[in-house]
């Protein structure tokens, strides 16, 4: 069992450790049962995007929070992770003291993280779930999470439905911390090639359709629209933060906390 | 004389009627819906079944909440595929009811390979009185008897174009509301039709929580004024969602067949045409 550290970053690190090892071998017992192959370039990124970069991107959206704050300490709080995938970020929260939920429209991936916090005994949940049209409760979390899954909607009155559910089931002065690739990046984030990501998602797929393997359909937005479009979607407070180490490129990926209106 | 504000209508047309005639027509598809109804199904954790999966195999029907799918594709056979395209995407399963005149070898296809399965739906009796083949003399049961027989063969011509068959279902006819199609195989051994059941006759068997059925409006209201995400808000099961595709596409692609349908000359049923529209009712059985 994993023991709750709260605030103390090395405990929590040192804890998320093993639920990491766990998971791990989770998801690689996934990928063989699945007959689907690990070891190929997609492969070993998922496995770190998971394991291992799961610590640092949890650690880097609790940092952006307190930034602006929010709550330094998880105990007691729940957390959504909206596009949860096989539910490391959600696990990382969890170990941190929260009561988190994830959602994610794969079930066969988050079964991979409720197993885990199953063995574990984590506070995690796991549902099937679109942001789109989500089917959880008015004012139930303290903080939702949008890791990299906002840019998988398209269409943008879907980001919006997504966005006011995001809303609709935060508590009132609850949080919202999101983090996307940027439009502004130099290169496409999921192909490494120049301005593809920069064109209108249908030109992109158009251009990249005979590509192996397949690019997802995304839309990116440069950091000003996307704090519009929460905006749009009801959130105050909206602010973009920038934490890229080189300051003089564009960052890669975009993150932005805003709030419920009290 | 024209009814002014506080005076009796005419009769004569009034602009909310005539907004309520042309709603339909001007209406936009609605599939995103049928998506989000299917979307809440999975989220409250309903396993989501075809009708003859339902039906045939046990280990369907077991769970706690069970959400069962059917559509009568009643018109316009392109809006199947629409419908299909969606549920492929949620990895589901459903079964299709195709009348002689929506059965396109291309869209028969395409729902099979979309992990559908294909019914027919079964029209022998309505149509054989739209025909003014009902000789009041000879009576009902007279009737009945022989166009078993016409349905027994239209079975078979079915299958023998579109392969093979699990079940039928009745056409509910609204030109013909005193007679039902299902009266012939009510009481009947299915199986000697060449099938293993009637959809109707089958459900009939079990206890079910909720029966949808959509309704043609444009406000895409359900029958008995059931509410479906109340439904499976309180994990009612089974429940029985049964769609007509055709009602959730748009009225401007509804006209488009309509006038397809009537410009186009008729295939003969299994035909292959290049352009998917609505066809026929004649199967080649009672045309023979």
């Amino acid at each position: 069992m994993i023991t709750v550290q709260g605030r103390d970053p090395l405990e929590l690190e040192r804890s998320f450790a093993e639920v990491s090892r766990v998971l791990r071998d989770e998801i690689i017992e996934h990928y063989r049962a699945r007959g689907e192959k690990l070891d190929t370039p997609a492969g070993r990124r998922t496995l770190d995007t998971n394991t291992t970069l799961a610590a640092q991107r949890g650690k880097l959206l609790l940092r952006l929070l307190a930034e602006r704050g929010g709550p330094v300490d998880l105990r007691g709080l729940s957390v959504v992770d909206l596009g949860c995938g096989f539910g490391a970020l959600s696990l990382y929260l969890a170990t941190a003291g929260a009561d988190v939920v994830g959602i994610d429209p794969k079930s066969e991936r988050h079964a991979v993280g409720a197993r885990v916090a199953a063995r574990l005994r984590l506070a995690a949940t796991f549902r099937r779930g679109w942001l789109e049209d989500l089917v959880l409760a008015d004012e139930q979390f303290d903080i939702a999470v949008l890791n990299n899954s906002l840019c998988y909607i398209v269409p943008r009155s879907e980001r919006m439905r997504a966005l006011r559910h995001t809303l609709r089931v935060l508590v009132p002065g609850g949080w919202l911390v999101t983090r996307n690739p940027s439009r502004m990046a130099p290169l496409d984030p999921f192909t490494g090639l120049p301005l593809v990501h920069q064109v209108p998602p249908a030109l992109a797929a158009r251009l990249l359709r005979r590509r192996t393997p397949p690019r997802s359909a995304v839309r990116l937005h440069t950091g000003g629209a996307a704090s519009r479009e929460l905006r749009r979607a009801g959130f105050t407070s909206v602010r973009r933060q920038r934490i890229d180490e080189k300051r003089w490129l564009p960052p890669r990926y975009q993150h932005h906390t805003a709030r419920r209106p009290a | 004389m024209g009814s002014g504000p506080g005076q009796q209508s005419n009769g004569g047309p009034t602009p909310d009627r005539a907004r309520r005639r042309l709603a339909r027509t001007l209406a936009r598809d609605r599939f995103r819906d049928y998506e989000g109804l299917l979307r809440a199904a999975l989220s409250h954790e309903y396993r989501v079944v075809s009708l003859e999966d339902f039906l045939f195999d046990p280990a369907a029907r077991m769970g706690e909440r069970i959400l069962i799918l059917r559509h009568d594709v009643d018109q316009h056979p392109a809006s199947a595929l629409v419908a299909a395209r969606i549920e492929r995407r949620l990895e589901l399963r459903s079964t299709w009811y195709v009348r002689w005149r929506t059965a396109d070898p291309a869209v028969i296809e395409a729902l099979r390979a979309a992990g559908g399965s294909v019914g027919f739906h079964y029209e022998t009796l309505t149509r054989r009185v739209l025909d003014g083949g009902f000789d009041r003399r000879a009576g009902l049961d007279a009737l009945l008897e022989d166009t078993r027989r016409e349905l027994r063969t239209e079975i078979a011509t079915f299958q023998e174009l579109f392969g093979p068959l699990r079940s039928v279902c009745a056409h509910g006819d609204t030109r013909v509301p005193w007679a039902s199609n299902l009266w012939l195989l009510e009481g009947e051994d299915v199986a000697r039709y060449g099938v293993r059941d009637d959809a109707n006759l089958g459900m009939r068997r079990y206890d079910l929580g909720a029966w949808l059925t959509d309704r043609s409006a444009d406000d895409g209201a359900w029958s008995d004024g059931l509410d479906p995400l109340a439904l499976l808000r309180q994990g009612v099961s089974p429940i029985q969602c049964l769609t007509h595709p055709n009602n959730w596409i748009s009225g401007v692609a509804l006209w488009r067949d309509r006038l397809l349908a009537a410009s186009l000359q008729v295939p003969r049923p299994g035909a292959r045409t290049r352009v998917t529209r609505t066809r026929s009712d004649r199967s080649p059985a009672s045309a023979g």
